[in-house]
């Protein structure tokens, strides 16, 4: 049942990366794929206009310039986000999702890889010295697929073995693949692996290339046995018809394959996109409906079901996973305060409150990732009340809804 | 060019060739005015045919000399048989120094261009930089499919001097879908983005419903509502837009009558207004009050003070 990510068709390695270890590994196992070593001018005039269904074909290695480790780009308030740090080694992703947000976001079509291991090392050093008493939660996954080039890249090995003993860190490794061959001969050390859920019928429909869902459980069971905690991302929800029922059966199934006392922590956002991206659906997936459906644009710009009716799928979402396992840490991805509430009776003041939120499930539940006990004012900075909070909410409500279509 | 002579040939011998005109049709009486009064002072280009001269440039010299009856006109003959685009750059400069160009005007001059040097990439024609069109081949594309428009969307793009990136909207639809659009934009005198907000709740919502754009288009009624006479204009394009907006937003404006529903219910006195965000994305509702004079306020007090009406209010929350 599975289709695995789109083939390396050629790798590009960019001349000032060449000596890097990453380079050279990457080399070693590329096979039959033909590998040319490229400066970075003819690069960039390769890569220009290349669509992106056959960027997806080519990996490109480099020294590339900008921040390699920072706060996930997030929404704009008053959507409440969990201040996760993304670890930007490597942009765009073999697979292939109608509603992938890279469509948009990402200047290069290419799968570009980030050889200066070592530079990013530091960088996520630098940061977990400044913020000593807060547990920072890293991902690989945000602009790319953490597992869905490991065979190629091995990059699995050395964030392993970097994150072991930090005693403020976690690493989420966040795939839509089965790809989990060399995390399982690691040995499970501040990582969390976690898969993005959907019904296979959506799958089938809108996530091209990926694994199946039965393959993403079987892999989380997998991991779950070597000893690592997982986590699973309802990302995006989506609203089609029969959704209660396609959706149950997803939440059947994960309770049918893991543990769900040893879930480090669940997600749930719906569809959301910036309008942009729209158009590149239309044009790239004539098939897909899902942007078709009724939506509003938030204060944030983006897209969304109506409030009402994100509420209602989060609720069958929630309650469901709740009556299986009380415990279980869920939060939401950009959403209203006013869902929170909706859905769960109460919603975290602040980013921040979220984030400590985090700290504190993980410290409580998983003792094994052996990390510092986290103290609120860590987290919270004083002065950071409600009031200051909303107000700052409703500025950019107001601030958003005036340049809002009135829809 | 300049270095051309002058000649003056016979009217009658002159045969527009209208692929190389480019310039919207336009008032000609002052410039009918000017020829009677000077005669033409910029000869007319042409090129050398077995029948007489070939019209290349000054389609509406030629027409205004025409309708004055003028027996012969000054021209420069091209050589080789203007197959050379220099001609046609200096033609363009000369029209770009006196109007600047409509994107229908742009593409015409741009499939000349392309004409004239048919074994070069469209993208580094030298012209494309005069028109101010950006050399990426898929903006390249997109001018010139402009001119495949049906004749009433692209005279509806002319009118309105629409812009590539909104002109665009009509390539999602059929011919004849982009026939029944115009029809309904010129109509009701609709602006470009009036239209395309229309067109785009007409694509999705046939989308969304099966249905072809031009289905969806008759299923709303729409020449119904274009045809009533008891109708003015502005109330025929709030009608349609109501129509889309019910079957492109079911579930809000479900939910919005309910809150509708209660609002009414609530029997608010006219110093109160009640409202709320019909995206619902903001939550909670909106009460606004004028007190001028104890009066209000005690209207206002014994309001809000009514258990019915305050259950109302309750569940008005409770939606919102």
């Amino acid at each position: 049942m599975c289709v695995p990510p789109i083939p390396v068709q050629a790798i590009f390695i960019d001349r000032d990366a060449v000596r890097e270890p990453l380079a050279i590994r990457i080399r070693e196992r590329a096979g039959n794929v033909p590998v040319e070593i490229v400066d970075e001018k003819t690069a960039s005039s390769l890569f220009d206009r290349m669509r992106i269904s056959k960027g997806k074909q080519v990996l490109y290695v480099t020294r590339f310039r900008g921040e390699p480790v920072k706060p996930c780009p997030a929404t704009a308030a008053p959507y409440l986000c969990c201040r996760y740090t993304v670890i930007n080694t490597i942009q765009q992703c073999p697979m292939d999702c109608t509603y992938c947000i890279l469509q948009t976001y990402l200047d290069s079509p290419v799968i570009t890889l980030r050889a200066d291991v070592d530079t990013v090392f530091g960088n996520i050093d630098r940061l977990l010295s400044s913020q000593p008493d807060r547990l920072i939660r890293f991902g690989t996954g945000e602009l790319g697929d953490s597992l869905a080039l490991d065979g190629l890249t091995g990059l699995s090995d050395g964030f392993m073995k970097f994150f072991s003993g930090k005693r403020n860190a976690v690493l989420e490794f966040k795939t839509k693949t089965d790809r989990i061959g060399r995390l399982l001969h690691l040995k499970p050390k501040n990582a969390v692996v976690s898969w993005s859920l959907n019904p296979q019928l959506v799958i089938g429909n809108e996530e091209f290339h990926t694994a199946a869902l039965s393959e993403r459980l079987d892999a989380a069971r997998k991991c779950q046995e070597a000893g690592y905690p997982v986590g699973f991302h309802f990302d995006p929800v989506l609203f089609f018809q029969n959704w209660e029922r396609e959706y149950d059966e997803v939440l059947r199934l994960v309770f049918e394959h893991v543990d769900a006392s040893r879930i480090a922590w669940i997600s749930l956002g719906t569809l959301r996109f910036p309008v942009p991206l729209k158009e590149i659906m239309q044009e790239r997936f004539p098939k897909s409906r899902i942007a078709f459906a009724e939506m509003v644009r938030g204060p944030d710009g983006k897209m969304r079901y109506p409030r009402p009716r994100r509420i209602a799928l989060y609720r069958r979402i929630h309650d469901f996973l709740k009556a299986k396992q009380q415990d279980l840490f869920i939060y939401f991805c950009m959403e209203h305060p006013s869902v929170w509430d909706a859905v769960t009776g109460s919603h975290p003041e602040t980013n921040e409150e979220l984030d400590f939120w985090f700290a504190q499930s993980l410290f409580k539940r998983f003792p094994e990732l052996d990390i510092s006990e986290p103290r609120r004012e860590s987290y919270i900075p004083s002065g950071t009340t409600m009031d200051g909070r909303i107000l700052r909410s409703r500025e950019a409500l107001k601030s958003g809804l005036t340049s809002t279509d009135g829809s | 060019m300049k270095r051309l002579r002058t000649v003056h040939v016979p009217l009658k011998e002159i045969h527009p060739d209208f692929f190389f005109c480019f310039a919207a049709d336009s008032d000609l009486s002052r410039l009918m005015a000017s020829v009677d009064r000077s005669g033409i002072r910029t000869p007319l280009l042409v090129v050398k045919d077995p029948d007489g001269y070939r019209l290349r440039s000054g389609f509406r010299r030629f027409r205004a000399a025409s309708t004055l009856g003028a027996e012969t006109v000054p021209v420069r003959v091209l050589s080789g048989g203007g197959s050379s685009d220099e001609w046609f750059r200096e033609v363009l400069l000369e029209h770009l120094s006196m109007h600047p160009l409509t994107l229908v005007e742009k593409a015409r001059a741009l499939r000349i261009a392309i004409s004239l040097k048919p074994l070069q990439d469209p993208v580094s024609n030298p012209c494309l930089a005069l028109l101010e069109i950006p050399n990426h081949p898929d903006i390249v594309a997109d001018v010139l499919q402009v001119l495949a428009l049906h004749p009433e969307a692209l005279r509806y793009v002319e009118k309105y001097d629409t812009p590539i990136k909104t002109a665009k909207g009509f390539f999602r639809f059929t011919t004849q879908e982009q026939a029944l659009l115009a029809g309904m934009a010129t109509a009701l005198s609709l602006r470009p983005i009036e239209l395309f907000e229309i067109a785009s709740g007409l694509r999705e919502t046939g989308i969304r419903e099966h249905r072809a754009p031009a289905e969806q288009y008759v299923a709303m009624r729409f020449p119904e509502i274009l045809s009533d006479a008891e109708l003015n204009r502005n109330q025929k394009i709030d009608r349609i837009k109501h129509t889309l907006h019910r079957i492109q937003f079911p579930f809000l404006s479900a939910w919005n009558d309910r809150l509708e529903r209660f609002r009414r219910d609530a029997g608010l006195p006219s110093t109160v207004q009640l409202s709320w965000d019909e995206s619902l994305e903001e939550p909670g509702i909106r009460l606004r009050a004028d007190i001028r004079s104890t009066g209000d306020l005690e209207i206002l007090s014994a309001w809000l003070c009514d258990r019915d009406r305050r259950q109302i209010l309750h569940d008005m929350l409770k939606s919102a």
